[in-house]
């Protein structure tokens, strides 16, 4: 009896074994072709700006910055000042106090002198109703301000789409600043190509680095382990993963931090759903849903020149608050829209992406997790060659830090940074931490995210704010 | 065994992953230094050519070897720029004189990858190589650019067409776009004609007569172009704003060709699309509410004021601005400020309200 207890407990740690060993060789074989494409796409764009295959004008779009801010009145009017700066001639800045308990408003009224005025608001979407409008035509570009009931941030992001003016409009994080060039950058794909519905840009985090006029003065690696951990991993993720999804226009994610949107089209799909949270990548999966039920050619494109810089959590508690909410709004997105799953009819975002994200992002935290545990618990009943696994684990975690120096490197090469001699060896020591530790430790997180979520709801997801260190006379 | 395998071939992808991380950075190092070398040894070889009182054939065989290599060309393109602010006529003539060189180059380019072949026309147009001359043999190069799949190909091969100043050859190259399947900007194509230097009325006589045979997103770019550039078109303008076959867009865009140059001819027309009863069409009424700002009279305020009232949003905007640039204010809006129509109310109120605002802050909407 204990005999084939004994067989059957082999035979289920064999199994699970080799199902990791898979699922970790088709994760390194991914990333391995993602950061190829994505290393070799960013050299490409460097010798097309060296070549003068871009855009030389910048006036083509009118665009909308719609800023969603609860509580922000540490960093939202150097964010406004930072927007102010930007190198693009017609845009407009609205920015949506969501019901703030401190002086987010206060702060921007004094700062730019903006008055009250009794606006009609044409509500194409629905939102909770605004308490008054603030309008400001002193600086470069028109500054709006609304204060609404508090709603969440897709609500506010729902109320910026009925305020703002223009064809299309970003939604930003009050706590980023975007790069002077990043206006005329995220708008190239829609220039390039007539059906563009949406396009990502590129979030960076902002610890350590010092802009001045919405140029990078100093590149640094941040003094905290944790974000420097989460520069390396940004890195990883926006070279690698969105390059190569934006290839087959298989995005599925365009980061609130940062995107930009087809108004019409966001209008049509419903806006923001403010019952998710994560609204970000909820809006684009409703965009693929609805442009492929309707037969509309479209594209959601990922312009990996477009820059925000933006702070992320500087201590692992913030941190581990942050991916909770960022995997319930995976969860939330991917089951609402199962019937994509393998569906031909949605394309390779049905059958790549959904597929990819599923396995790769919704359940790589258990199978990581489960996969750990039952490999040490087949190693203790030496149902495996421990030494071999070691080094297999090992060889492994090399094999990730490679990767993620490679991603980290191109980034820096392709942008004109420069990095110290110091910075490079703390980003080399890190990113095999970052691989090992942090990874695990967020793999933990995610598996346990649901616990206690639905008290969440509308949550706007706080970490702990500091000034950005930028540095612009108006 | 299989263990040993997978063990050896990450490491071996690790290995090469690391070497294209030092190739990269040496390459871009190495090509940066290399193009400030070249730029040296052109802006010598330049200055040397131009103290001659004429290019020698010799000038232009060394130049055509040398400009074959595209980083060779870069270094050529950022010597000339920074020579060209210091003696503008010198490097002109030297220009003239090198053109033979960009002929027989013209072909050479034409067959490389899209980014080599696109940076060709790039330089032809930035130092207007071929500004007002002759130019067949770049033409018909440029005009087998535009057909290129790749928009920053057919972008600066346009461009280099409009710093020639060929009419014929823009309106053909602006023909192979049109008839393509590849999309291209309709700002961008309007924003190019501008920079045409070529005979400006001839140019667009050969626009005008070709205008029909274009398809709507090129139609459209034509009228804009005339919208920035031309007041001197009206009849012509008119005369499409009334064709019945013409799409939608062109007709809007004529519209706003007359809210920008008043034509008297042309208020009845403006005043019909303002009253139109079919509200599906709230883009035509929206933009010629627009328009009659530049028509001022009674019957222009009175068509304005019911439309304030219109059931869509953007027509009670676009009439409420009208109002405001005809002179309205507090006072001449009573009517409609406390008229029992809420949403005209509240359109006219905000935009007097924001009017009084930008006047006091300096604004520029």
């Amino acid at each position: 009896m204990s005999d084939a207890l004994f067989e059957f407990t082999k035979a289920i740690l064999n199994g699970v074994n080799i199902f990791f060993i898979i699922y970790l060789i088709g994760y390194a074989t991914f990333m391995f072709i993602a950061v190829a494409i994505g290393s070799s796409d960013l050299y490409r764009k460097r010798q097309m700006i060296q070549l003068e295959s871009t855009i030389h004008n910048d006036y083509y779009i009118p665009v909308s910055i719609i800023v969603p801010a609860y509580n922000e009145e540490v960093t939202v009017v150097e964010t406004v000042k930072s927007l102010l700066a930007l190198e693009y001639t017609v845009y407009e800045i609205v920015v949506i106090d969501d019901g703030s308990k401190d002086r987010t408003s206060d702060k921007l009224i004094n700062a730019f002198g903006m008055k009250e005025i009794r606006r009609p608001i044409q509500r194409k979407i629905s939102c909770k109703p605004e308490e008054c409008v603030y309008e400001s035509f002193s600086q470069k570009a028109p500054l709006t301000l609304v204060k609404k009931k508090n709603g969440g941030k897709a609500d506010s992001l729902n109320m910026g789409i009925n305020v703002c003016r223009y064809p299309y409009f970003i939604c930003m994080d009050a706590d980023s600043v975007l790069q002077q060039d990043s206006l005329s950058n995220v708008v190239k794909p829609v220039i390039e190509h007539g059906d563009v519905v949406a396009v990502g840009g590129a979030v960076r985090p902002a610890n350590g680095v010092e802009l001045e006029n919405g140029r990078v003065r100093k590149f640094a690696m941040p003094d905290s382990i944790i974000a420097c951990m989460q520069t390396l991993e940004y890195d990883r993720s926006f070279l690698a993963s969105r390059i190569m999804f934006d290839k087959f226009n298989g995005s599925m994610i365009i980061s609130g931090a940062f995107g930009l949107f087809k108004k019409d089209t966001a209008i049509a799909c419903g806006g923001y759903d403010y019952t998710t949270m994560g609204e970000d990548m909820e809006l684009v999966v409703k965009l693929h849903e609805y442009c492929i039920k309707n037969a509309i050619k479209y594209s959601i494109r990922y312009a990996p020149d477009a820059v925000c810089w933006s702070q992320v959590p500087e201590n692992l508690n913030d941190l581990c608050k942050q991916r909770r909410r960022w995997h319930i709004g995976l969860f939330q997105s991917m089951w609402r829209h199962k019937d994509m799953l393998g569906n031909p009819n949605y394309g390779p975002v049905g059958i790549i992406s959904y597929l990819y994200f599923l396995i790769y992002e919704l359940l790589s935290p258990v199978i990581e997790v489960i996969g750990i545990a039952v490999t040490i618990a087949a190693a203790f009943v030496n149902l495996l060659y421990p030494k071999y696994m070691v080094i297999f684990f090992l060889t492994y975690a090399v094999y990730g830090m490679v990767l993620t120096m490679t991603a980290f490197f191109a980034r820096i090469q392709t942008i004109d940074l420069t990095l110290t001699p110091r910075d490079a060896l703390k980003a080399m020591s890190l990113c095999l931490f970052e691989i090992t530790i942090l990874r695990f430790i967020m793999a933990f997180t995610r598996m346990t995210a649901f616990i206690g979520y639905k008290k969440k709801k509308n949550n706007w997801g706080r970490i702990e704010r500091k000034k950005i260190n930028y540095d612009k006379e108006l | 065994m299989k263990l040993k395998l997978m063990i050896y071939t990450y490491l071996i992808i690790c290995a090469s992953m690391i070497l294209f991380n030092i190739v990269c950075a040496l390459v871009f190092r190495c090509r940066e230094r290399q193009l400030d070398r070249v730029s040296l040894a052109f802006a010598k070889k330049i200055r040397k050519q131009l103290k001659k009182k004429s290019i020698v054939p010799e000038d232009i065989e060394y130049m055509q070897k040398e400009l074959r290599k595209t980083q060779n060309l870069r270094a050529f393109d950022r010597t000339l720029s920074t020579m060209s602010i210091k003696s503008p006529k010198k490097v002109r003539r030297y220009l003239d004189e090198m053109a033979p060189v960009f002929i027989r180059l013209a072909e050479d380019y034409g067959k490389r990858n899209d980014l080599q072949a696109a940076y060709f026309p790039y330089v032809i147009q930035k130092h207007e190589i071929f500004k007002g001359k002759n130019a067949t043999g770049i033409i018909t190069q440029m005009l087998k650019m535009v057909r290129s799949e790749n928009l920053y190909c057919r972008e600066n091969a346009l461009q280099a067409l409009y710093s020639i100043g060929n009419p014929d050859a823009v309106v053909k190259a602006l023909q192979i776009i049109d008839s393509s399947e590849n999309y291209h900007n309709n700002k961008m194509l309007c924003d190019g004609l501008l920079k045409y230097t070529g005979d400006k009325a001839k140019f667009e006589r050969k626009l005008w007569a070709a205008f029909p045979l274009f398809g709507v997103n090129m139609q459209v770019a034509i009228i804009d172009y005339f919208r920035f550039d031309s007041e001197e078109c009206p009849e012509n303008m008119l005369q499409i704003m009334n064709d019945p076959n013409i799409d939608r867009e062109v007709v809007y865009s004529c519209i706003r060709y007359f809210g920008k140059y008043p034509y008297e001819k042309a208020y009845p027309y403006l005043m019909a699309f303002a009253q139109s009863s079919d509200n599906k069409d709230w883009a035509c009424i929206a933009i010629a509410a627009t328009a009659l700002a530049m028509y001022p009279g009674d019957k222009t305020e009175a068509v304005l004021k019911k439309l304030v009232s219109n059931e869509n949003w953007y027509v009670r905007l676009n009439a409420s601005k009208s109002l405001d640039e005809l002179g309205f204010d507090y006072i001449s809006s009573i009517d409609i400020i406390e008229s029992d129509d809420r949403f005209a109310s509240e359109m006219m109120t905000y935009r007097l309200d924001q009017k009084k605002l930008k006047e006091g802050g300096e604004g520029n909407e």
